[in-house]
């Protein structure tokens, strides 16, 4: 679980990160700030892993603030001003978010910071195992290892599961790729993405998993046996 | 490849002349002397010929054979080993011509070593012949690299240096078979022309063409007086140079040069550059405008930002996303996010020679949603949008596919009336296909846009004319009830630097 706050000093930015963050179990914000000395105050009593971090504020820009920190946590800016990312370089950011973002850019990010942490930690941190998904109007928690295969097509992805169910989610293969870790599952085809740990039997052209038949196409072969 | 044509051509012709030549030259020297020795005049034409002919097929083989179907496709040691056994073979036919004409070596030497010193004698002349074949790939390779790649941009300087790398390279090529024929007595002749006239003329030419004219005609306060003046003076001083050269040699008294060799190839070339200059007049004219028009609008888009600054719209979209995601409007939310994504395409990308094929793609996504948004409670509107996902990294230039996307749904889209749209975009062998096919309604007479229905695909096809000539192919067609576009378009597939 990734401990964070978001600094920003409009609270309807935080808003924004408040309802992309409640999608993403593996990352809990503990406290927003409108305030930077606020946020300051908790950083020094609180451990925090991940912070995210508006540029430009009234009493001090994101920046500054970060170049003044003494225990660094990961930071990820969210700003609408590109201008900063050279800099933001220059400070290690795991990422620099341009408003208004999209949750699959949200969650990119997120992923990036939990790699970081993961690294860090020596694999301290549990990998997620489930994540929400919006189907029509409900959102459906999917566990990773009920996950078997993944087919789509178009703007739609369907969820194959062990229990024989079938999600259809909106949503397009590179926003797929982007919800699920990259250790687990790999893409095998255009339209297909497997769950290493599900599969029974790989041969030339296509590989079985639970007892179904996924093709797979020549250019996702490296991607394959290199996992 | 039409050079390929060309370099045959001028090889056989110039093979042609030069057996033509020997041909004549001995017969004369034989009936002029001995009448009717047929053999003896064979014996005499036949090792003649065989150098020169076995020197043509060595070329031929080296340019045609060995340079495409090994050096180029990097099989180097077959191309070397290739290039060794033509040379040994032309080393043998050469030595035919000189068992011909050191034939007393057969008196002075052992058998054995006279044809050793014949062979190489011939080996020796071989390898000069392959040698200036070397320098002579080495040029044109050169010119066609530096061809190849001022072609792509269509600025006026790569213009420029394209026709300087042209002339100047066929002027350096034109030097070899001069060599050749220096011995026909040719050169003395040619060799003023080649060395001193043409040189001035080429110099003549490019300044008249490329500063002189564009001078005279954009210029406010020009007249032709103006002009001849800048004429006059221009080639006189160019002129100076050139009869400096010119009065070294014999062959005219002063007035002779100043009439023969600079007035008249003045004249010519004047003339000439003038006719490439109205020729090429529309080409070039819709060059600047373009880029003029292309400088307005993103002058324009520069006061635009000025006006409206980016980073307070940019903050105001995302309160209006935050409020959005708030009052639990997903799709709200969604779509003005859309909507920030492409302003920063707008203000971004567009200003761009190239951008990733992916970003255009992105903000036809972003488009087609929002649009799709409008339409989502007409019952009877069908859009299909079919966009392949590309694989691999592709540039191209901005706001190319996006217009007719636009243009599908602006004029394709009745909310009152039964309409449709389909897209297909989808890279096949490196080319994009761009499909689009709508329904097309009669124009409402107060519709404030009725008159911007052309201009924006004509802005397309003029940049696609510009940025992709002879890369590219658009097809428009449409009729009362329906309306198709289709675009393939070659990709100059790079990666990022």
């Amino acid at each position: 679980m990734i401990k964070a706050i978001a600094i920003d000093d409009e609270p309807l930015a935080l808003e924004v990160i408040r309802s992309h963050a409640a999608k993403i179990p593996f990352l809990q914000i503990a406290a927003y700030f409108t305030n930077a000395f606020e946020a300051l105050a908790y950083m020094a009593a609180n451990p925090v892993d991940l912070l995210f971090l508006d540029i430009k504020m009234p009493d001090i820009s994101g920046i500054e603030l970060a170049e003044g920190l003494q225990q660094k946590p990961l930071i990820i800016f969210t700003t609408a001003y590109a201008e900063h990312a050279v800099t933001s370089y220059e400070l290690n950011a795991i990422d620099y978010l341009l408003k208004p973002f999209s949750y699959p850019r949200f969650l990119k990010a997120c992923h990036k910071a939990h790699e970081q942490l993961l690294l860090k930690q020596g694999n301290k941190l549990p990998v997620a195992d489930s994540i929400f998904i919006k189907s029509g109007y409900e959102q459906v928690k999917i566990m990773f290892d009920q996950l078997l295969y993944l087919e789509g097509g178009g703007n739609y992805m369907s969820f194959i599961l062990a229990d024989g169910r079938r999600i259809l989610s909106r949503l397009t293969m590179t926003d797929t790729i982007a919800l699920l870790p990259a250790g687990v599952f790999v893409r095998v085809h255009r339209s297909y993405i497997v769950n290493k740990n599900k599969i029974d039997r790989i041969e030339r052209h296509q590989l079985h998993i639970a007892g179904q038949v996924v093709p797979v196409s020549s250019a996702f072969d490296a991607g394959l046996m290199l996992n | 490849m039409k050079y390929k044509k060309i370099e045959f051509g001028v090889a056989t012709f110039f093979f042609l002349i030069i057996a033509l030549n020997t041909v004549r030259s001995i017969s004369r020297r034989y009936f002029y002397i001995n009448s009717s020795n047929i053999s003896s005049y064979l014996d005499e034409l036949f090792p003649h010929l065989v150098t020169i002919t076995a020197t043509y097929a060595a070329f031929l083989v080296i340019n045609y054979v060995v340079w495409p179907k090994y050096w180029l496709t990097k099989k180097y040691f077959e191309a070397i080993g290739f290039t060794i056994l033509i040379l040994i073979m032309l080393g043998l036919a050469n030595a035919v011509y000189f068992s011909h004409i050191r034939s007393w070596e057969y008196e002075q030497n052992s058998l054995a070593g006279a044809y050793l010193n014949f062979f190489s004698y011939g080996l020796i002349v071989a390898s000069i012949s392959l040698a200036i074949h070397v320098v002579y790939v080495a040029i044109r390779e050169g010119i066609i690299y530096q061809y190849n790649i001022s072609r792509s941009t269509q600025k006026l300087s790569a213009r420029v240096t394209r026709e300087v790398i042209l002339v100047g390279g066929i002027w350096m090529l034109a030097i070899l078979p001069l060599l050749i024929i220096k011995g026909t007595g040719l050169m003395r002749d040619f060799g003023l022309y080649y060395f001193f006239v043409l040189p001035y003329c080429f110099a003549v030419y490019f300044l008249n063409l490329y500063w002189l004219i564009p001078a005279h005609t954009y210029d406010k306060t020009a007249s032709t007086l103006k002009y001849l003046f800048k004429l006059a003076g221009t080639t006189m001083l160019v002129g100076i140079i050139e009869m400096a050269f010119l009065l070294q040699t014999r062959h005219f008294s002063f007035a002779g040069h100043l009439v023969i060799n600079w007035f008249l190839p003045t004249l010519i070339t004047v003339a000439i550059s003038w006719w490439v200059y109205l020729a090429n007049k529309e080409k070039y004219e819709q060059l600047t405008s373009l880029q003029t028009a292309l400088g307005t609008s993103n002058a324009n888009l520069q006061y635009l930002r000025s006006q409206i600054n980016p980073h307070f719209l940019f903050n105001a979209l995302n309160t209006l996303y935050g409020t959005a995601l708030m009052e639990k409007a997903e799709k709200t939310g969604e779509g003005i996010q859309k909507l920030g994504d492409m302003m920063r395409f707008m203000l971004h990308e567009n200003n761009q020679d190239k951008i990733a094929l992916g970003r255009e793609l992105e903000y036809i996504h972003n488009y087609v949603d929002l649009q799709n948004m409008r339409l989502a409670l007409s019952p009877d509107i069908t859009v299909d949008i079919q966009i392949e996902e590309m694989m691999g990294y592709d540039e191209i230039a901005p706001m190319l596919l996006i217009p007719f996307i636009e243009n599908a749904y602006k004029h394709g889209i009745s909310l009152q009336e039964r309409s449709w749209i389909n897209v297909n975009l989808y890279k096949k062998n490196g080319q994009l296909h761009l499909d689009v096919h709508n329904s097309v309604h009669p124009v409402n007479l107060n519709d404030p846009e009725r008159y911007h229905s052309g201009t924006g695909l004509d802005n397309v096809k003029q940049r696609l004319q510009l940025l992709y000539p002879g890369k590219h192919e658009l097809v428009v067609r449409q009729n009362t009830k329906e309306f198709f576009v289709h675009l393939s378009l070659i990709l100059n597939t790079q990666k990022p630097a």
